[in-house]
């Protein structure tokens, strides 16, 4: 019998039909041809007559092609499914793109699934890496200050990074003649000044510099000018830069009072200019120069914040290793000042500023990079999940003319799809992250200059990353699909455990991969809640609750002495006494827990080699109530005693522990070296008899154990800078006002600085850091956490279904619910541990990162991880169960009829 | 009686006189494309023959409007065949066109009968 397809079909070929109808057409008129061939040859004529005589049928000049062509099936609607080429590259686009959005509409769970973990992926890393390029790397608007570095001298038997930044003088002066790698230096510092308001006088902060600094940061001035070098002459007019801020606040914007003289410190002084908002240099209120003088008695303070410009192309070791041959020399010349081992850094002005906040930063950078690790793992597996469900799909439209290359372009289109989507979400976040996160950030931790904003390379690069993923996972299913025998998938028809482990592996190794990096990040957030909750459990030795503290800055040059200290204060304390509300007032050189004066102590008739350390604290009678140290030995200062600068001291319980060990400390004689070396107003015969002994009380940090304290009446010397202590019955940010008002009444020129409630300042200085680094961890190890819950539901819930005919089949053989749902779980629990294991060793070995972070616990916390294991165990067989609820309800007779 | 030449039936075909042929021949039962052409053929003794050419196209047009309904019918031991039945829409349409063939046939007869009465 001939072959009429090879007949027929040519006739069809000027048709543009599509490949199932053309086949269709083909069979029917083959079959009608093969009817007529068969009368033929029963009515005796011979096979090849037969043949002439049925394709006779067919006449002169294709009118087969002429009657069909009007047909409707003649042109068919664009044959999306088939996707045979057509060789009209637009067209075909076209064609995918339609095709890929409807079958993402149609699997809107899946879609919305991969689209919100890219999104989220885009929008964490775009947000914390936009934040970090914002704070580090381009924070400051001024001229090179990517050049702009500062010299610390660490103390290399310090465990805290950073170091000196402040120099003296004359050390000033000689890293500025003699370092050969600066093209220009500068040294600052930060200085109150008083400003009489006409109600009273008020603290402003005072950017003090060298003449060259506005030249050195080369912003230009929003109104007037910046102060220039000849400002800085001995012989020119005093003069002042404003900063927009304080122009806004307590000017209105007025312009005319450029040119107006300002009485600051009582000095008279010139307005010359108004800076820009962003101009906001060591946080001041107003810039002035200040002379740098090697005669003043300032000189030997180390009151200078040095910063310099490196030269073009000089990079920071060079510069090293130039200032490091100067320092050394210095520390010759002036040893007291320096650490005996001590290493000279070399860091930019950022890293300087923001400390050891950076590493905070890179810390969530980290855990970002990892969620974004997790998200990007997500997609590939959901996507890896989707092709396997679809191998028929592909098969059929293969085996119905689609050409491989079409299937790949298919595959690729509705991945991109994906991506872009992805990435529109993400920018969403992102834009939202970035406002979230400006506002989240403690003040003071950053440059005032820094704007955090979306930072365009930064959004490009994660775009990069949320495009690269879905493609190259769409890819590697669409190429596995193009190369493979595609009618194995159509015999396989979709059933049992053969089809569903194809990729198994694949897939299985990314939810692993994923449950160990949730594992990563969850430890590392817990490790900072624990961390934090430490921080915050740790007990001050006294309350910080309704404390509130104030600097008392007084005027340079009155109040210089003891006694004219003791005048204001005795006046003062009595007045604020007296306010209702206030518990005890107190006056102080320190506020606890930050610290205090040091000073070398002997106690007399003991002898010992190393050297003896202590905080000495000046303070009066009240210290102790306002405090509330308990009083363990003796008694602690007399008002007398106090008004009588008399020589005695209460010590607290460390130094009585350390020095006298057993000994009884009442009557000791205890002698403050330090208070003979201040230059200003020494000491004479600095030695104390103790008189009592009270509890510790933190004197460090709030990070740091006490150290050894005495406790001496507050008017022996008149040197240092004094604070206020005030303990109140209610809030005490609203006795601010009262006791502003109470010193004006003692003195009207005297203002009230950086008054605050304890707790306030503990929140924005001991808390704000790690808490901002624990909220970000937390919600990123969360973020991470339901997107591996995500990832195992997806790989499980597929499988299950690619199992329905097993499960059907020993459901009909007899096992229970029970028993399917456990068989489930196994799967998911084995997925799991494997991940958790390696999550696990992975976090041990991340700890060093974390370490410097952390405090009061492990970093290897067994708590913390067992916490987030079980976390992790729940969250993952939570996600297991939905899938595997559904196994249990299969109906053994439907799986088995599906075969 | 003449042979009705084939390209009148093609220009009958195309006005639809055709169409009436294979819907009432559908009528009665399914049946295949070679079956159609060849009970044409027969009942018409021979004076109407369908080519394979012609009558594919008018089925597949039919089936376009929606009039005829196929579908591959497969039987032991043979090949599949396409079957084709008339719809609920082709029997409105062929009782139409019934009516106005017979109501053609009798306004013809009127007049040629009148001629000769």
């Amino acid at each position: 019998m001939p072959d009429w397809a090879e007949h027929v079909r040519p006739r069809l070929s000027s048709l543009r039909l599509s490949p199932v109808r053309e086949a269709e057409i083909v069979e029917e008129l083959s079959q009608h041809l093969d009817d007529c061939w068969r009368e033929l040859i029963a009515g005796g004529a011979s096979p090849d007559e037969a043949t002439r005589l049925a394709l006779a049928d067919f006449r002169e000049g294709n009118l087969l092609a002429r009657y069909l062509a009007p047909l409707r099936q003649t042109h068919p609607p664009s044959p999306i499914t088939p996707g045979a080429p057509k060789g009209h590259l637009l067209s075909d686009l076209w064609q995918d793109l339609r095709y890929s959005a409807r079958t993402s509409l149609k699997r809107p769970g899946f879609s919305a699934a991969a689209v919100l973990t890219l999104a989220l992926g885009i929008g964490s890393a775009t947000t914390i890496f936009s934040a970090i390029h914002n704070i580090l790397l381009d924070p400051f608007p001024y001229t090179d200050a990517r050049r702009v570095v500062a010299i610390q001298v660490h103390d290399n038997a310090s465990s805290r990074s950073g170091g000196r930044r402040f120099y003296t003088t004359s050390e000033f002066l000689e890293i500025e003649s003699q370092s050969h790698v600066f093209d220009e230096v500068i040294g600052g510092n930060q200085d109150p000044v008083l400003y009489d308001t006409g109600e009273g006088v008020e603290q402003l902060i005072a950017g003090v510099g060298t003449a060259n600094t506005f030249r050195f940061l080369g912003v230009p001035a929003l109104l007037g000018r910046g102060i220039t070098p000849e400002d800085g002459r001995p012989d020119a007019q005093p003069v002042f830069v404003m900063s927009h801020k304080l122009w806004v606040q307590r000017f209105g914007k007025d312009p005319s009072i450029l040119g107006r003289i300002f009485a600051l410190s009582g000095k008279p002084m010139l307005l010359v200019g108004i800076m820009p908002e962003r101009f906001t240099k060591n946080a001041a209120d107003v810039w002035m120069v200040r002379a740098m003088d090697r005669a003043s008695p300032q000189a030997n303070a180390t009151d200078w914040n040095l910063q310099a410009k490196l030269k073009p192309g000089v990079t920071l070791e060079q510069a090293r290793a130039d200032v490091e041959v100067i320092v050394r020399r210095l520390a010759r010349q002036y040893p007291e000042r320096y650490p005996e081992n001590f290493s000279v850094q070399i860091v930019s002005w950022a890293d300087d500023f923001v400390g050891s906040f950076r590493k905070t930063l890179f810390t969530i950078a980290a855990a970002v990079g990892l969620l974004l690790l997790i998200a990007c793992g997500n997609v590939a597996n959901m996507l890896l999940v989707r092709a396997t469900a679809r191998e028929k799909e592909m098969a059929i439209r293969s085996a119905l003319g689609a050409s491989r290359g079409r299937l790949v372009g298919q595959l690729l289109i509705e991945s991109l799809l994906l991506a872009v989507a992805g990435a529109i979400v993400g920018c969403l976040f992102a834009y939202g992250g970035i406002k979230g996160i400006a506002a989240l950030i403690p003040q003071g931790m950053i440059p005032g200059e820094a704007q955090i904003r979306l930072n365009l390379p930064v959004l490009i690069f994660s775009l990069a990353v949320a495009f690269l993923t879905p493609v190259l996972f769409g890819l590697v299913p669409a190429l596995q699909t193009a190369k493979k025998e595609l009618a194995e998938p159509l015999r396989d028809s979709g059933k049992g455990v053969s089809g569903g482990f194809r990729r198994g592996r694949l897939r299985n190794a990314l939810v692993i991969f994923e449950v160990a990096m949730s594992i990563v990040l969850l430890s590392g957030a817990g490790l900072l809640v624990r961390s934090f909750m430490a921080l915050q459990q740790v007990d001050l030795g006294f309350r910080a609750e309704n404390l509130l503290y104030a600097r008392v800055p007084l005027p340079r040059g009155q109040y210089s002495t003891g006694a004219d200290k003791q005048r204001f204060f005795r006046n003062l304390l009595q007045r604020l006494q007296a306010l209702p509300g206030v518990t005890a007032a107190a006056q102080t050189t320190t506020v606890p827990p930050f610290g205090g004066i040091r000073s070398d102590i002997d106690i007399v008739g003991k002898t010992h080699r190393e050297k003896w350390q202590a905080i000495y604290t000046l303070c009066n009678e009240d210290y102790f109530p306002a405090m509330q140290l308990r009083l363990l030995r003796g008694r602690t200062l007399t008002e007398a005693e106090v008004n009588g600068s008399r020589k005695v001291a209460v010590v607290n319980q460390s130094l009585a522990r350390k020095y006298l060990g057993n000994e009884d400390p009442i009557g000791r004689l205890v002698k403050i070296s330090g208070l003979q070396k201040i230059p200003e107003s020494p000491v004479k015969e600095p030695v104390f008899e103790i008189v009592g002994v009270v509890s510790d009380a933190l004197n460090q940090s709030i990070r740091d154990p006490t150290l050894p304290e005495v406790f001496i009446p507050y008017a022996v010397t008149g040197a240092f800078d004094r604070w206020i202590i005030v303990r109140t019955s209610g809030p005490p940010t609203a006795m601010i006002e009262s006791v502003r008002r109470e010193i004006w009444a003692v003195d009207r020129g005297i203002a009230l600085g950086f008054a605050n409630s304890l707790e306030g300042l503990m929140n924005r200085s001991v808390y704000a850091q790690p808490r901002f680094g624990m909220v970000m961890m937390a919600v990123f190890a969360g973020v991470g956490l339901v997107l591996v819950a995500i990832g195992v539901f997806s790989v499980v819930a597929y499988t299950v279904s690619r199992q329905t005919h097993e499960i059907g089949i020993r459901m009909a053989l007899g096992a229970g619910a029970s028993h399917v749902l456990r068989m489930v779980l196994r799967m998911g629990a084995q997925l799991l541990g494997l991940g958790i294991l390696i999550g696990l060793l992975a976090s041990i070995a991340l700890a060093r990162v974390i370490e410097h972070q952390i405090w009061g616990i492990s970093p290897r916390d067994p708590i913390t991880f067992a916490v987030v294991v079980a976390l992790v165990l729940v969250g993952g067989l939570a996600a297991c169960y939905l899938p595997a609820r559904r196994a249990t309800q299969v109906n053994p007779i439907v799986a088995l009829r599906a075969e | 009686m003449t042979d009705i030449n084939t390209r009148a039936l093609d220009r009958e075909l195309k006005r639809g006189s055709a169409e009436l042929l294979i819907l009432s021949l559908l009528d009665a039962r399914p049946r295949h494309g070679y079956e159609l052409g060849k009970l044409i053929h027969t009942r018409s003794g021979g004076q109407l023959t369908f080519h394979i050419d012609s009558l594919y196209p008018l089925l597949y047009r039919l089936e376009e409007r929606g009039w005829i309904k196929g579908a591959w019918v497969e039987k032991p031991q043979e090949r599949r065949r396409r079957f084709y039945k008339v719809t609920a829409e082709g029997r409105r349409v062929l009782a139409q066109q019934l009516r106005t063939w017979a109501a053609f046939v009798e306004a013809v007869g009127r007049v040629t009968g009148g001629d000769h009465a």
